[in-house]
């Protein structure tokens, strides 16, 4: 699950996930706002779970990084983030979801374990003192 | 006392809301009632800090809604205060039923609207939909094309509603013009209060002998004379407006007319547009003008009382108009704008072909293409006068290239 | 089409992120020409309301009233304030021929205009504003030095009067030592800055 990164020499990077619609096979979410008036669907938004292909990674200027070596997977930080972007797999904490991820701060904030730190958004690595290799300690349990 | 007070006549670089801000800082109303919305917030925040600062002595009450803050508004003014409010959109729409009630108490209300897109779907933008909605209700209605409108407007709402006795409505674009810092005058702070006077209520429940506020008037001839009454004072406000519009005009130099043309001495195409959006009409216009077009620009400035002879006269002898609306009203035959147009073409026994177009829904941005593109849809029309017209249908500009067939 | 025939209007479109003062900056332009007494229109358009969300606020200037309204779709000049947002947004769309793009960035002129793919007649301009505003009033708010880089390298607005108008208009917000430092800020990017 490795985060996309965009990269400036390309397009402007709206969406994460391409292709057509469920709601019409001839409609794209990129292309949104050049459909027809008759394409749009009635009403409301007809496909379940599309904000989930527009790219919002974008408004951040620094970033949550998360260190599976101090983990309990207590799961304090996938229920605090307002954006859902702490991403699950059987109850196991697997990495942010940097499509979506806004930088606000809440899962470092609640991870009494400093699992999570805020870095700024160009670092992707924390420092080795920054992780717990460096500085094993007895954690408490979830 | 933080703010600057004006001692003379200031050019200034403002937002249209700080515009509305400052003229109602220098009328300095008793109250105020409010609640925010987007794209008006920054006039009632602005004035909030203003009366924490003490530099108005206004009384302000944060309502829980809109509603109320008509209700208290109403409340205000009744007691005997100069009562001020504004809103946008959804705000205007909540006070819906406050709005009948404020004209047929006959208050001398003033309200700031900032135009803004009606939901659904949700939309913070500037469009013409809320005050059309508002059309009915008995208010005096005045466009801004820009922050000195803005300001030069809502100064003439005071005493056009304490002559009146009806609740004025002081509208700017949202965004575009609120949210948009432009050169401006303001007068002098002593030369508003001198304008506005010392306000000395007609009736109030505070003030003199007691009185009953919003009685019943149930079946009989009764509800009828008082609406009459009110329809006798809307009748008065074309005349009351331009008379109020021209003693500011006579202080800062800058006119005030119902109807403000561009280029109609001769045109032979002309556009009637509202709002922001008839600055880009008359940018277009002049461009045009410039290669022997013979075009025009009516630009509506009081839009109720509708100025019907001024429109009618203004449209006289023109080969073909276009009305744009920024307001989608769903009626099969025309937009609002247009049908209050063809009303006075009628009126004025002027047969002319007439187009509607829809534009600018939601703040959509309005093109300058789209100015070029009706004066040459204009030199399309056939011959038929609008009685026979089958070119009611409103036509949607600005939507993509399939968005009407002549 | 969207600009003034006589060609006496310029159109500036801005690029920022909500919170980086790009509304303040188009304010300061705003004042800066009135102060030289010309016309002025300065408008934002919002994306999400939220602090980081990307934003573009237009200016217009003009020694004649500016009558139109319309978003500005050929700027003449573009300033980004957060170099972050290239790639992410377009930031030189419609940019004209013959116009000049400023950036907020420590990289070279010439590594963001191998970036940008913009035409050999654009000029690229670059500033540290982020730097120079830690350094002088020590928060990261790249306004005023960038507007110190729009005068030196456009001259649209004149050094002096963007340091009058900021010494009016901070003057009744801010402490002496802060307004100082805005000025030194405005100052240190109109000499910095590297235009190619």
């Amino acid at each position: 699950m490795s985060p996309i990164k965009y990269n400036p020499n390309t397009d402007p990077q709206k969406w994460v996930k391409s292709g057509p619609t469920s709601i019409d096979p001839d409609l794209t979410l990129e292309d949104f706002e050049n459909w027809t008036v008759d394409q749009y669907p009635i009403g409301m938004v007809g496909e379940a779970g599309n904000a989930d292909a527009y790219y919002t990674g974008a408004w951040r200027h620094e970033k949550p990084l998360w260190d599976p070596a101090i983990c309990t997977n207590c799961m304090m930080c996938w229920i605090n983030c307002a954006d859902t972007a702490v991403i699950m797999e059987n109850q196991k904490v697997c990495g942010i979801n940097y499509n979506h991820c806004k930088g606000c701060g809440v899962c470092p904030h609640e991870c009494r374990f400093g699992a999570l730190k805020m870095v700024p958004e160009h670092v992707n690595h924390l420092e080795p003192e920054q992780s717990a290799e460096a500085e094993p300690e007895i954690t408490e349990g979830a | 006392m933080t703010h600057i007070k004006y001692t003379e006549q200031t050019t200034i670089a403002a937002t249209g809301n700080t515009f509305v801000t400052e003229a109602f800082r220098q009328v300095e109303p008793d109250a105020l009632c409010a609640y925010p919305i987007t794209p008006q917030t920054t006039i009632v925040e602005k004035f909030a800090q203003l009366v924490a600062d003490g530099d108005v002595a206004t009384e302000y009450v944060c309502t829980e809604s809109e509603h109320s803050a008509m209700t208290a508004t109403i409340g205000a003014a009744a007691a005997g205060g100069r009562a001020y409010t504004a809103t946008s959109a959804q705000g205007l729409a909540h006070m819906w039923e406050e709005l009948y009630i404020a004209s047929g108490l006959r208050l001398p209300i003033v309200m700031a609207n900032v135009n803004r897109a009606l939901s659904a779907p949700i939309n913070i933008h500037g469009d013409h939909s809320d005050i059309m909605g508002a059309r009915d209700t008995g208010w005096v209605m005045i466009l801004a094309e820009s922050p000195q409108e803005a300001y030069d407007n809502t100064i003439i709402s005071t005493p056009v509603s304490e002559d009146l006795l009806l609740p004025v409505m002081s509208c700017l674009d949202g965004f575009i013009t609120s949210h948009s810092i432009m050169r401006g005058d303001v007068a002098a702070d002593a030369t508003v209060k001198e304008f506005v006077g010392e306000y000395s209520p007609r009736d109030s429940l505070m003030f003199g002998e007691p009185r009953t506020v919003g009685p019943f008037a149930n079946l009989g001839p009764t509800y009828m004379k008082v609406k009459k009454a009110q329809r006798d004072a809307m009748d008065r406000g074309l005349e009351v407006i331009k008379r109020v519009g021209d003693q500011w005009a006579e202080i800062t130099g800058r006119s005030y007319d119902h109807v403000e043309c561009w280029g109609m001495e001769d045109a032979e195409r002309a556009i009637v547009v509202m709002g922001s959006a008839a600055g880009n009409a008359r940018a277009v216009a002049r461009s045009l003008r410039e290669g022997g077009e013979k075009v025009g620009v009516v630009k509506i400035r009081t839009y109720r009382p509708f100025p019907l002879a001024d429109v009618g006269a203004a449209l006289a002898h023109v080969k073909a108009v276009a009305v744009l609306d920024r307001a989608e009203t769903f009626s099969t035959l025309a937009g609002p704008l247009a049908k209050d147009t063809i009303a006075a073409l009628f009126n004025a026994g002027v047969t002319v072909p007439v187009r509607n177009y829809i534009y600018g829904l939601g703040g959509n941005d309005v093109k300058l293409e789209q100015m070029y593109q009706v004066f040459d849809d204009l030199t399309k029309v056939d011959g038929d006068g609008i009685a026979t017209s089958v070119n009611m249908t409103p036509r949607y500009l600005g939507i993509g290239p399939c968005s009407y067939e002549l | 089409m969207s600009h003034d025939t006589k060609g006496r209007m310029t159109e500036i479109r801005w690029h920022a992120r909500a919170g980086q003062g790009a509304v303040t900056a188009a304010n300061l332009v705003a004042e800066s020409a009135l102060a030289e007494g010309r016309y002025f229109q300065a408008m934002p358009e919002f994306g999400p309301e939220r602090m980081g969300a990307p934003l573009k606020a237009f200016t217009r200037l003009s020694d004649d009233p500016i009558e139109v309204s319309n978003n500005v779709e050929f700027p003449h000049i573009i300033v980004v304030l957060d170099d972050t947002l290239i790639g992410v947004v377009d930031v030189c769309e419609g940019l004209c021929e013959d116009g000049t793009v400023i950036v907020n960035t420590t990289k070279s002129s010439a590594e963001i205009r191998e970036v940008l793919q913009v035409a050999d007649s654009v000029r690229v301009a670059t500033i540290p504003a982020t730097e120079i505003a830690l350094e002088t009033i020590k928060r990261n708010i790249p306004n005023t030095p960038i507007v110190g880089a729009l005068a030196k390298v456009t001259g649209v607005v004149a050094l002096d009067s963007v340091l009058s108008q900021l010494e009016l208009s901070f003057g009744r917000k801010f402490s002496q030592a802060l307004i100082d430092a805005n000025l030194d800020s405005v100052r240190r990017a109109y000499e910095e800055v590297v235009v190619e």
